[in-house]
């Protein structure tokens, strides 16, 4: 085995292990700011493994359901293993492949619920389609001009505004994308009755618990890699750095999500579509500019 | 507009028999064909409130059905009681429900649980589950209260709606945690219109009273309506028998009252606060509120030995006084909740998504809400000044200074805002009687209930008011009405509803801070240790 196919096993390994555990410090972190206890960091680890324990029971006339299932956890792990090693081995071409990736996971991840025939899914399933309409554009645009301003090899020599304005675009809509309040309407628990999960049990929710967990983890790494590349390039340094940012976007990201409230079905859209045009053109004219 | 041309008025109305008047109410009798023309004066032209309505089975005094009707002249400070007779061979009056919105649940109740027929008006069934046999009313002094009639287990659809969507919520949905059920008919995600199917839990608590409690005991019953406002209804339920009966309660026993009352305003309203932040999605604000509702259950504790179901009212007074240790502990426990309950309630409507979200969500206009004669704090965030204990002063608030926060928007916002105002004047209330509170007696030691004896009492409940009605029997009440105030403000949810995104449904049914069980005046009947039900609610399969 080679140093950078050991690297790459390694970063994956953690990259798939650290979601469920990170899911559990925002659990916990959660608690500490709500003056609760909270559950041990595990608890979503114990809780996966509860659900895989479970009778597998398939929603009514929802043949499809567990393949599709599948699909989205295959996926999920293929982007997440690509994504490391397009940090680890300076590969472009996995990057692009890793966005390519991630629009598919986003899309089987909307379909999913559609599948079903209850009320609550088909709402948050069609609340969850506006939000990956728009919020996915905006990701895969920014995504782009990361690619253009940061090949992923080496840092550059000058800082310039195009890069803080490709970070903080890339991090509304990785935040967007990882279904936390105040965008979390497709779930929405006591509003439509957790939404597009409802009507998936046992084995097949811990399924699409642990590929919604990678999901998040996918969108908060794509951050981290950008940031590594601008800072230290690629390498073993740039893997570090890429799964530390995870990690801390993951704790930013409890943090700004347990102060905020929920917004509303048609208020959310039209906010997303303010913050992403304005980013967007800026982060364009200032790149055209050079500055 | 005085007492003496209210009567005026009203006796100049054809088929008014009697006018009495009595310390709880103006008395009214009058023929069938008076009902609706003093329904139009009393409602419309002297801007009373309509209270509820009580159907009678009187067939053993005067061979004859009646049904009273409870009006309340909120500025005045009046309730009016018009008492119709029905013939018992086939009960009929006319209906008022095209006059009086409002009247509409208590004359389909009267009509399920009583055979009282309302004619002008498409009858419907509420309270009686679905399968209930046809011609079996349960209420009829006739009907013993452990009677099981052979009722079949049956299916209900409210509808079939096949070219719009339908959304159901509940009778199970995590947004409220009580039997209900509500259908949304949506067109995308705005409610174009909505049914609401409740009483899934109706099990017949004013029979139970009716047939075999004693005076006393009806009140640790009266007490069980409701887990949230339970004390309401039992102090409510005091004071209509002490009216009947009327005995001087000592003013000792009426302080003690009305702190428990405000303190448990203050449990329900955190509790609702925290709930509404939890369907917005602002989890912080609820784990925050409810750790302080804790210090007002510790509270409860301290004065009444149990964190709720006090059971602390008798009729006569009180059972607990509260000493110098105890009055000391109550004012350090209310600073620590005043001042962390300021700090978190600016924080609460700083955030956002949760002003934004309520601000112009679920407007019940002022017509409306005057309309459906809706209460308490729906009423007051919707323009109306109606709070009981300003109106028709009880217990010791006569002796307390307190504002009424009236809002006029009628959003859910408003009605945010008014209970949040309502917590800050409950905790100004308490420390004031806390302060006045004289020496002497807590319950009267003998007293007796004369019989046939009709009274009427209201208490402002953290939902709005309760009305107890009652009619005096021998041992125990010969009629026993409860009106909750949720079963007065359902009805507003249609105006609330319709035209809103669904989103915000769930948030504007709470807001009205729903009691299903204490609207369905749930009871589970325990006569001989043995837990048991009557199965009446099969609820929607």
């Amino acid at each position: 085995m080679t140093y950078g196919s050991m690297l790459v096993s390694i970063g994956l390994a953690l990259a798939l292990a650290l979601p469920a555990l990170l899911d559990g410090v925002e659990r916990k972190l959660k608690a500490a700011i709500q003056s609760r206890i909270g559950p041990p960091i595990h608890q979503t680890v114990l809780d996966l493994l509860k659900l895989f324990r479970k009778e597998l029971v398939l929603p009514r006339e929802s043949m499809h359901i567990l393949y599709m299932a599948f699909i989205y956890l295959s996926l999920s792990i293929v982007a997440v293993g690509s994504l490391i090693a397009s940090i680890t081995l300076g590969s472009m071409e996995l990057f692009i492949a890793s966005a390519i990736l991630l629009s598919i996971i986003q899309a089987i991840h909307v379909a999913m619920p559609f599948t079903t025939y209850n009320p609550f899914s088909i709402v948050g399933a069609s609340r969850e389609l506006v939000l990956a309409v728009i919020n996915e554009s905006a990701l895969l645009i920014t995504i782009g001009l990361a690619i253009l301003v940061n090949p992923l090899m080496s840092p550059p020599l000058i800082w310039r505004s195009t890069y803080f304005l490709l970070l903080l675009e890339l991090l509304i809509a990785s935040y967007i994308a990882s279904g936390r309040t105040p965008y979390d309407i497709a779930e929405a628990e006591p509003e439509i009755a957790s939404g597009w999960l409802i009507e998936f049990s046992g084995p097949l929710l811990g399924i699409i618990i642990y590929a919604n967990l990678l999901r998040k983890a996918i969108v908060k790494l794509v951050v981290g890699i950008v940031l590594a590349g601008l800072i230290t390039g690629n390498g073993s340094m740039g893997l570090l750095l890429s799964l530390i940012a995870m990690a801390l976007l993951w704790v930013a990201y409890t943090v700004v999500s347990t102060i905020v409230g929920r917004s509303r079905v048609d208020v959310a859209p039209k906010t997303m579509i303010l913050m992403h045009t304005t980013f967007i053109t800026l982060l364009i004219i200032t790149y055209v500019l050079g500055v | 507009m005085s007492l003496s041309d209210i009567i005026e008025r009203i006796r100049s109305i054809r088929g008014v028999t009697e006018v009495v008047t009595s310390k709880s109410a103006l008395f009214i009798t009058a023929n069938a064909d008076a009902l609706r023309p003093l329904a139009k004066e009393i409602y419309w032209n002297m801007g009373g409130f309509f209270r509820t309505c009580a159907g009678s089975d009187e067939r053993s005094i005067n061979n004859c059905f009646a049904i009273y009707h409870i009006f309340g002249l909120d500025d005045r400070g009046l309730n009016i009681v018009v008492k119709t007779y029905a013939d018992s061979k086939k009960p009929e009056l006319p209906s008022i429900f095209d006059i009086v919105p409002a009247s509409d649940w208590c004359e389909m109740e009267a009509r399920d649980l009583l055979g009282i027929e309302f004619t002008g008006r498409t009858p419907y069934r509420l309270v009686l589950p679905h399968g209930w046999p046809n011609g079996v009313h349960p209420l009829r002094k006739d009907y013993s209260y452990d009677s099981r009639p052979a009722a079949r287990t049956v299916s209900e659809r409210l509808t079939l709606v096949d070219t719009i969507s339908t959304v159901p919520i509940g009778p199970y949905h995590p947004a409220l945690h009580e039997p209900e059920y509500f259908e949304l008919y949506i067109e995308g995600e705005r409610v174009i219109d909505v049914k609401y199917r409740g009483f899934h839990v109706h099990r017949g608590i004013e029979k139970l009273g009716e047939s075999k409690l004693t005076y006393q005991q009806v009140n640790f019953i009266a007490e069980r309506i409701c887990g949230i406002c339970g004390f309401e209804h039992s102090t409510c339920y005091a004071q209509v028998v002490e009216s009947a009966a009327g005995i001087e309660v000592p003013e000792r026993a009426k302080f003690i009252r009305s702190i428990v009352l405000e303190i448990e305003r203050i449990h329900s309203h955190l509790l609702w606060v925290g709930v509404v932040a939890h369907l917005l999605g602002y989890d912080a604000g609820f784990m925050h509120t409810w750790r302080i509702r804790e210090h007002v259950m510790t509270l409860a504790e301290l004065l009444t030995g149990s964190r709720k179901m006090y059971g602390l009212n008798l009729i006569g007074g009180v059972r607990r006084d509260i000493d110098l240790s105890k009055k000391k502990k109550i004012f350090e426990v209310l600073d620590i909740i005043s001042k962390e309950y300021i700090e978190l309630a600016s924080l609460i409507i700083s955030v956002p998504q949760v002003k934004m979200r309520l601000k112009g969500s679920g407007v019940l206009y002022r017509e409306d809400a005057r309309k459906l004669s809706v209460v308490g704090p729906v009423a007051r965030a919707s323009g109306l000044r109606r709070d009981v204990r300003k109106d028709l002063p009880y217990a010791a608030y006569k002796y307390a200074s307190f504002n009424v926060p009236v809002y006029d928007d009628g959003d859910n916002l408003s009605r945010l805002m008014v209970r949040l105002d309502e917590i800050r004047e409950s905790i100004s209330i308490v420390k004031q009687l806390l302060d006045q509170m004289p020496p002497g007696p807590i319950k009267v030691e003998e007293f007796a209930v004369p019989e046939g004896v009709v009274a009427v009492s209201a208490v402002e409940a953290p939902r709005g008011e309760d009305v107890h009605f009652i009619i005096t029997g021998r041992g125990g009440p010969f009629r026993w009405r409860v009106r909750a105030p949720t079963y007065q403000n359902i009805p507003a949810l249609k105006y609330m509803l319709k035209d809103q995104p669904l989103a915000d449904a769930p948030l504007t049914i709470a807001s009205i801070d729903p009691c299903f069980s204490c609207t369905d005046r749930v009871l589970v009947i325990d006569s001989s240790g043995i837990k048991r039900t009557l199965e009446l609610g099969w609820g929607l399969r």
